[in-house]
């Protein structure tokens, strides 16, 4: 093997020793949801921010609090609603009386894991705050400028139904988005184990398994996990058919208004990457691409009313994509 | 009483006089020079039965008598004008030559016949006209033929307007006009050429004929050499086989990644031949997941996902193998096609 591959390789089978200790660590108290643990951890380790979409009751503040417990990282969690204003979320200046000067209060987005519970109930320009922190990784108060504790990541959540009274996010502000998720249903035999456990103890102790340091440190790793150039042009191939189609004899032209933009050739790289570092590998392979696929184009895709009239979702589509277009 | 019978008697004999002028005349159409005058004459449609009178059609009635009635009896001036055709059916296609023709006895230079105005037509377009002079030699007298070429431009009634003709007598230096009188034909549509759609039909029909029996007959070529191509042709694994050996090439050109993506191409196309053609886009962890689920062989199972892994280390990770591993995931490759295709000999019962 490469002697610089094979250096990476064994830097990343030794740094991603944590994955099963803080998943298992987060499965203390979460039943089940290695989908959406495994995802966050993506997001984390790339430095890309989570849409949760899913009905309510499926763990999904309860994951994300215990993931930050286990991290040991600062969590907050902001009830988004339609009369909050974005001074709620980033701070405000408030008049100190003893010293006759205004002072900054930061606000609850100065943690390193924001819960965005229902985003899509905060007026636009509370959306805007805080995509704009998720971006530039730092909040203007007044004159002052706070760069905000890193990692940080924001994860938000999405009800998918009740739609009445909300504001949904527009295309370009869901696109800031790394990975949209999904959030199913337990099965069976979880919906038990669910049923056991949070009716006995409520008490959960979660032990800390890494620090936030620590997770900075295997983000530098994970950017330098190695990427073939056939990988590279078959994330290029997925993209670029989002967009032309017909150019990979993929028959869905008149299903896609806008295809996938430039953000998400680089999150699917960089999140493929993060998923091999889960996978303990120090290079990604086409299944790297392939799983994180349909979460990182699933929201980037914009269909048309043809589309949405015979019942086909921007997922039918990216799965096609990912069916059609040749695995290097 | 006797008297008035004898008036009676010489009245009688007048009228038997005029009546037997009358039928001369309506005998002899060809004179001109009678008394009616032009509104006397009849214009309507001539039935085609009627143009088929080669001889005169349309009487010239004189339109100007020349002041001495002395040039007329002498040079027996005449005009007719008619149709070349008459005979037959005209139609929509068919080129009419309408001739205006003046004689008069005596010498060619006795009288001047000036080109006659062009007929006014109805239904008809004019091609060319074309005069011309010339001395019969039968009956001694002088033709001047004015030949009109027309064209029907519409099925139905055609009509040719009556035309002027000045004439002017050299030595007298009198001068006179005649006048024909309008003419009307029938045109009828474009016959249908029963013989020749006929003809163009059996052709058409004789080409496909002899088409269809070439087709068949390279099709029973084709499909002939198709069986015997069948016949020839190797199983899928024995060109799974053939394509493994000429692999190597890739590895003297020095491909190595090329050389690992043709060993994990046929292994997928090895499964394929059981499983088919989705499995060529599936990923060596989707393929893993799939031959789980499938009633397959464990041996062969870790056999496939072993060479795909090295495959993959090689494509996606930048390992270098020996060329001991080359050989060795070649004959790995080689050892399931040849175990596949004596199971398939033996029906499984191996």
């Amino acid at each position: 093997m490469n002697p610089e591959i094979a250096s990476i390789n064994e830097r990343v089978k030794e740094e991603s020793q944590f994955v099963e200790s803080l998943v298992s660590e987060v499965g203390k108290v979460i039943v089940g949801q290695r989908y959406m643990i495994e995802r966050l951890l993506i997001g984390l380790l790339s430095n890309g921010h989570v849409l949760l979409e899913g009905v309510p009751g499926l763990a999904k503040t309860m994951t994300v609090k215990t993931l930050a417990a286990a991290i040991d990282a600062k969590f907050q969690r902001i009830q988004f609603t339609p009369d909050l204003l974005p001074a709620d979320l980033i701070g405000t200046m408030i008049y100190n009386q003893k010293d006759q000067t205004f002072v900054p209060k930061k606000g609850p987005i100065f943690a390193n894991f924001i819960l965005a519970d229902e985003i899509n109930r905060a007026p636009a320009k509370v959306q805007s705050a805080l995509l704009e922190a998720m971006q530039e990784h730092q909040v203007t108060i007044s004159d002052h400028t706070f760069v905000l504790d890193e990692p940080f990541l924001v994860m938000a959540t999405q009800n998918p139904i009740e739609q009445e009274g909300t504001y949904p996010l527009p295309e370009a502000q869901i696109d800031r988005f790394m990975l949209k998720l999904k959030i199913t249903y337990p099965n069976k035999k979880e919906e038990r184990e669910i049923l056991e456990r949070m009716t006995t103890s409520n008490d959960f102790h979660i032990d800390r398994v890494v620090s936030p340091a620590d997770i900075m440190k295997v983000r530098r790793v994970v950017n330098q996990i190695y990427m073939d150039e056939k990988i590279k042009n078959y994330i290029i191939d997925i993209v670029f058919a989002s967009r032309n189609p017909e150019h990979y004899k993929i028959d869905v032209a008149d299903y896609i208004q806008y295809g996938a933009s430039p953000r998400a050739s680089i999150y699917l790289t960089l999140a493929a990457k993060a998923h091999a570092f889960l996978r303990h590998r120090g290079h990604v392979t086409p299944d790297d691409v392939k799983a994180i696929g349909m979460d990182v184009l699933r929201h980037r895709i914009i269909i048309t009313y043809e589309a949405e009239a015979e019942e086909l979702t921007s997922e039918d589509i990216v799965k096609k994509i990912f069916d059609e277009v040749e695995v290097p | 009483m006797r008297r008035h019978r004898r008036h009676l008697l010489a009245f009688m004999v007048m009228g038997l006089a005029f009546a037997s002028m009358a039928m001369r005349e309506e005998d002899n159409p060809d004179v001109f020079g009678s008394l009616r005058s032009p509104s006397e004459s009849q214009t309507g449609i001539l039935p085609i039965s009627t143009l088929a009178f080669d001889t005169v059609s349309t009487q010239g009635i004189p339109v100007a008598r020349p002041s001495a009635a002395l040039p007329l009896e002498r040079f027996e001036i005449t005009a007719s004008a008619f149709v070349k055709q008459a005979e037959q059916p005209i139609h929509l296609n068919d080129t009419v030559s309408f001739i205006i023709r003046v004689s008069w006895k005596g010498a060619i230079g006795d009288v001047t016949v000036e080109n006659p105005e062009h007929p006014i037509l109805t239904g008809l377009e004019l091609l060319s006209v074309q005069p011309s002079n010339k001395t019969s030699p039968e009956s001694g007298k002088t033709v001047a033929e004015f030949l009109y070429l027309l064209r029907p431009t519409q099925k139905g009634t055609a009509t040719v307007g009556p035309v002027d003709i000045h004439y002017r007598l050299r030595q007298s230096g009198e001068e006179g006009t005649l006048r024909t009188t309008s003419q009307a034909l029938a045109i009828l549509p474009v016959p249908i050429n029963w013989g020749k759609i006929l003809l163009v039909a059996l052709a058409i029909i004789t080409a496909v004929i002899i088409a269809l029996c070439v087709v068949a007959s390279v099709i029973r070529r084709r499909s002939r050499k198709a069986m015997l191509e069948e016949e020839a042709k190797p199983s899928p694994y024995e060109r799974i086989l053939g394509e493994l050996s000429s692999t190597r090439l890739l590895l003297i050109e020095g491909e190595l990644k090329n050389f690992y993506h043709k060993i994990a191409q046929l292994t997928k196309g090895f499964l394929s031949v059981t499983e088919g053609k989705q499995v060529m886009n599936m990923t060596s962890e989707e393929l893993a997941t799939y031959l789980e689920s499938r009633d397959i062989d464990q041996q062969m199972r870790a056999k496939v996902l072993s060479i795909l892994s090295r495959c993959d280390n090689v494509r996606y990770a930048g390992s270098v193998p020996t060329e001991a591993e080359h050989n060795d995931i070649m004959a790995d490759l080689k050892t399931l096609i040849d175990a596949k295709t004596r199971q398939e000999k033996t029906g499984g019962q191996e």
